[in-house]
């Protein structure tokens, strides 16, 4: 697997969460959080399943 | 409240269901059926990051600060998706090189450094010691708490550092081989974890579901009370942008730097494979841990506590409600929490505080060899002192501390590893010296700006004389570093630490040497590359002076199975392993110890073992330079044949593209390996799509059979993925060399193909067009002379059966006349003047002579006639032509069916196109529909000049006739006739 995905996903990460972006949900921060949070947690969770497949299939 | 005895009873049951635990699953280890062996349990194991910071503090943080305590919880998540690069370079060599702590794993990095190796302890013993009181502090309050006495605390503090660093001694110490995993202590280390998240959860829906209508309730209810502010982020908050980007950085080293992190996800790791998995699950067990943390807190602020007793919002509620068994419940999993991290974090500090300190120090002294048991001894005994370290801490210098402050300064303590571990892995030139000045210049400016500050709010260190000059200048305040204000405290020693570390790490690395070893280990760190073993001429004396060596350091047993299990692994005999191998067990022997004792003492002993004369040592230092030389001049060659080879890889590349060829390359299992430009355009297939992809499936023209060991060479028509039509000539042959597999040459004939069909028709035309020219004259001029005999013959006087004869000859004659100029059109004899006409009134004149045909009655006529200009044409054999195929079309439906006939102009052009619901025709016909003397009708019916008539005459005007039809299908006659012809 390419590490460029890893990299992605973790510039995107950074990006979700920090200003200027979180600034964009000032009014409902709580719930733009946990729903980032867990929408990061969701394409890692796919990221690894790809990788997963990609090195099985050779 | 419950009484002190039965508090003490609870715990000392749950500690017996650990120790249960942890002994069941070192069972299963021995009887070969591990329980920790899978990535869940590394998973949960992982969670021992999540203390009873994450259990107390966290609400209280939330209660205080708002959102900020997501940022210890995101960092991680963020950091996780990095592991499989960063991770898994850590543990594959860790486990290369047996090293159990970080700082073993720095010192190696720099070429084995002892001093790095032991500052690096000590910043981390600093920096932790307040996390591990943190942990008892919490375990005595709550105590406290649910016993109703402050001073039941201390006791059952004391009591549980006993029990928990005996805890840590019997799974964490039971032998000196530090490398070797330690199923019981992880697999209750997980068992922990998922105590912690249970009663979290619990709690957590008491107080969400029990007390308040859920999430939104709790939510909605803070944002109309004055505690609105913790909701929001950025001016007018107590938490500005910066300290939460501050904060997440600080959780996303701490997870990869804190000694027990490293413990458990690297040393304790079974399987690389495991990462993967612990990539989203142990974020995802971070999620849910905290899911529950904002509602306690807002819950606690909403039913009338202070923020002040924020910190056991977790155990306060539940009491206050009258709910004891959710506090006893929420006690459990807090002290599961602390418990966890306790033993894991003495164990790592012990084993760290050992290799770096206790080791050379009793090496030094020569008391290693021949007492392994003591060295275990003094182990065990070191655990028991970060153990009670941390109660000490807790009991006199916690209390001037919240449990998140004390958990910051460790993060912040062990962020100063970063430069020295991360850019180490990546970066060959960055050396012991800067290592150590990077270190060194982080750890001061985490004692000033974060330990002084501290201990002099707590009033430990007074603010008078010098430190009140200092805290007064400008300059050196340690709150304002060189006047840097406006920042938090946590981003303010942040940016000052990792600024400074950074600096002098890469400044001293840069501007100093690095020796042979350093450089040795930095190729070994940063390019994963393991350099065979030096094997001197005298080489190790012999296979048993090796394995006394070992002997002396970890026992005659382990000694003897660690060199039969190297034998046995490269399949060598006892008596017969000399040379290169001797230096291999050696280096093998070195690991060992290295697990055992750490890699810089491992390094010595092997040193002190002295293999290489000074003559030897002379000669190798000289050889390694020659070879140096050597190296730099090879590694301009390759740069320069690399820069040659990459030029001649695009010329390739840049010629494959813009040639008019499609070409594709093929690996063994016919899958595409690349597709250039015009395979793009000849196949209508994108590269993007074809990668990877089999070319049967793209290419449904080519047979796998063609993919044999032969070149075959041959036409190929498509039928899926593209244009049915398109005539593709492809050449297939077969790869050879390092990549098998086969290339593909394809190009598009489809015009050339065109063009050779109607260079044969005309031919054919032509040649048959001379013939009727001769036939027709020669036969023309008798058969008038014929046809004016019979003529008058019948005009004379005869019998009927003479009369019925002439005319019957009379009738032949006639068809024969019809046929003779019907040759002779074909043939073109006579000239015709081309003159503009509307070709609309030509179509209109010949659908009015077939419109009241009675032939005609059953077939509908469809017209869409767009005007169109005046064209340069010979109107009657345009209007031929028209009735030509009208007739055709009438013939087509015997039984009645729908003419449609549409005029438009394109391109130039007018085009003419006679649909008919026909039966169609098939291939065959289709090829021949224009050929001289072709018919499908009978002979009495047809000459079978009619449409090669059409052709001729369309042609003579400069324009095409095509017919596509398809049986059943009805058939299409497309005429295209230029605007100027």
């Amino acid at each position: 697997m390419r590490r460029d995905i890893w990299i992605f996903l973790f510039a995107l990460g950074g990006a979700l969460f920090t200003w200027p972006i979180m600034s964009i949900f000032r009014n409902s921060l709580t719930w733009y959080l946990f729903l980032a949070w867990l929408g990061f947690i969701v394409l890692t969770f796919l990221a690894t399943i790809i990788s997963e497949k990609e090195e099985g299939g050779g | 409240m419950f009484s002190t005895w039965v508090l003490l009873s609870i715990l000392l049951a749950y500690l017996v269901l650990l120790f249960s635990v942890a002994y069941f699953a070192d069972r299963k280890e021995l009887q070969g059926r591990s329980l920790v062996s899978n990535p869940y349990v590394y998973s949960l194991s992982l969670a021992v990051y999540c203390t009873s910071w994450t259990f107390y503090g966290s609400v209280g943080k939330a209660a205080n600060s708002g959102l900020s305590f997501l940022t210890i919880y995101v960092g991680p998540t963020l950091m996780a998706a990095l592991w499989w690069i960063v991770l898994r370079k850590i543990v594959y060599l860790s486990k290369e090189h047996r090293i159990t702590t970080i700082s073993d794993f720095i010192g190696s990095r720099y070429g084995k450094s002892l001093a790095l190796s032991a500052l690096v302890t000590l910043v981390a013993v600093v920096g932790i010691t307040p996390y591990l009181g943190l942990q008892l502090k919490a375990v005595m309050t709550t105590f406290s708490l649910l016993s109703g006495k402050p001073e039941g605390g201390h006791f059952a503090g004391w009591f549980l550092s006993l029990m928990l660093g005996v805890f840590a001694v019997i799974f964490g110490a039971r032998k000196l081989n530090a490398s070797e995993r330690h199923s019981g202590l992880v697999f209750a280390v997980a068992f922990e974890s998922a105590i912690k998240l249970a009663a979290f959860l619990l709690v957590g829906c008491f107080v969400t579901y029990g007390l308040f209508d859920g999430f939104g309730d709790i939510l909605s209810g803070i944002e109309r009370s004055p505690y609105a502010y913790l909701t929001k982020m950025g001016p007018g908050s107590p938490v500005s942008f910066l300290e939460w980007t501050s904060l997440t950085f600080l959780a996303m080293m701490a997870i990869l730097f804190l000694p027990r992190q490293f413990h458990v996800a690297v040393v304790e790791n079974y399987s690389p494979e495991h990462i993967k998995k612990a990539m989203w699950l142990f974020p995802l067990y971070l999620f849910l841990i905290n899911v529950f943390v904002l509602p306690i807190a807002f819950g606690g602020l909403l039913l009338g506590w202070t923020q002040q007793d924020a910190d056991y919002f977790v155990l306060s509620i539940p009491l206050s409600w009258g709910h004891p068994t959710f506090a006893l419940i929420a006690f459990i999993g807090g002290f599961s929490a602390a418990t966890a991290m306790i033993i894991v974090e003495s164990i790592a500090l012990s084993t760290m505080v050992m290799n770096s300190f206790v080791m050379p120090a009793l090496w030094r002294m020569n008391v290693v060899k021949g007492f392994p048991a003591v060295i275990l001894n003094i182990k065990r005994l070191i655990i028991m002192g970060c153990v009670f370290l941390g109660y000490f801490f807790a009991v006199y210098i916690g209390e001037f501390y919240s449990l998140v402050d004390m958990g910051l300064k460790s993060f912040e303590a062990v962020t100063i590893f970063a430069p020295a571990l991360l850019l180490g892995l990546y970066w060959k030139g960055g050396n012991r010296k800067g290592a150590i000045a990077g270190i060194l210049a982080g750890f001061s400016i985490w004692i000033y700006t974060l330990l002084i500050p501290a201990l002099a709010r707590a009033g430990i260190l007074h603010k008078s004389g010098f430190l009140e000059a200092l805290f007064n200048s400008r300059f050196l305040d340690p709150r304002a570093l060189f006047g840097l204000e406006g920042l938090d405290r946590w981003s303010h020693s942040l940016f000052w630490g990792l600024f400074l570390n950074l600096f002098f790490y890469v400044a001293v690395s840069i501007f100093t040497k690095q020796s042979d070893t350093e450089m040795r280990q930095a190729m070994i760190f940063v390019h994963s590359y393991f350099p065979e073993p030096f094997a001197s001429s005298r080489g190790p004396k012999s296979l048993a002076e090796i394995e006394a060596v070992l002997e002396q350091y970890i026992g005659a047993a382990e000694a003897r199975d660690a060199v039969e299990g190297f034998l046995r692994q490269n399949g060598l005999a006892r008596g017969a392993v000399t040379g290169q191998w001797l230096a291999r067990l050696r280096e093998e022997a070195e690991r060992i110890l290295s697990g055992a004792l750490g890699p810089s003492i491992s390094a010595l002993i092997f040193q002190d073992t002295a293999v290489l004369t000074h003559e030897e040592k002379a000669r190798l230092s000289d050889s390694v330079g020659r070879i140096s030389k050597s190296l730099r001049l090879s590694r301009q060659e390759l740069a320069e044949a690399n820069r040659q080879l990459a030029m001649l890889k695009e010329f390739s590349e840049n010629i494959i593209e813009s040639i008019p060829l499609g070409v594709a390359t093929l690996d063994e299992s016919h899958r595409v390996t690349s597709w250039n430009r015009a395979m793009e355009m000849i196949t209508g297939v994108q590269k993007s799509v074809a990668m990877g992809r089999e070319a049967d499936r793209l290419l449904t023209c080519l047979d796998p059979r063609l993919f044999g060991p032969d070149i075959r060479e041959g036409e190929f028509t498509g039928t899926r993925n593209f244009d049915p039509a398109l005539v593709l000539k492809g050449y297939i042959s077969l790869l050879t060399g390092a990549r098998k597999g086969h290339v593909l040459v394809f190009e598009d004939i489809t015009e050339k193909k065109k063009i050779e069909e109607e260079l044969f028709r005309a031919t054919k035309h032509a040649t048959i067009g001379r013939l009727a020219a001769g036939v027709s004259h020669e036969i023309g001029n008798p058969l008038a002379s014929i046809s004016s005999l019979v003529q008058e013959l019948l005009a004379e006087e005869a019998t009927d059966f003479v009369k019925s004869s002439l005319s019957t000859v009379n009738q032949h004659v006639d068809r024969i006349a019809r046929i003779v100029r019907n040759l002779g059109d074909f043939a073109r004899l006579y000239p015709r003047q081309k003159v503009p006409t509307s070709l609309n009134g030509i179509l209109e004149n010949t659908l009015n002579l077939v419109r009241y045909d009675r032939n005609f009655r059953k077939i509908e006529i469809v017209t869409d006639i767009q005007d169109v200009p005046p064209l340069k044409i010979d109107p009657d054999q345009i209007q031929q032509v028209f009735l030509n195929l009208v007739l055709n079309a009438r013939d087509a439906m015997p039984e009645g069916g729908r003419l449609s006939i549409t005029v438009r102009r394109a391109d130039g052009q007018v085009e003419l196109a006679f649909s008919d619901t026909g039966g169609g025709m098939d291939a065959e016909v289709r090829d021949k529909v224009f050929d001289p003397f072709f018919t499908t009708k009978g002979p009495a019916q047809g000459t079978g000049l009619g449409l090669s008539i059409c052709y001729s005459i369309i042609k003579d005007h400069g324009g095409t006739i095509e017919l596509t039809s398809e049986k059943e299908k009805g058939s299409t006659f497309l005429i295209k006739i230029p605007v100027r012809a």
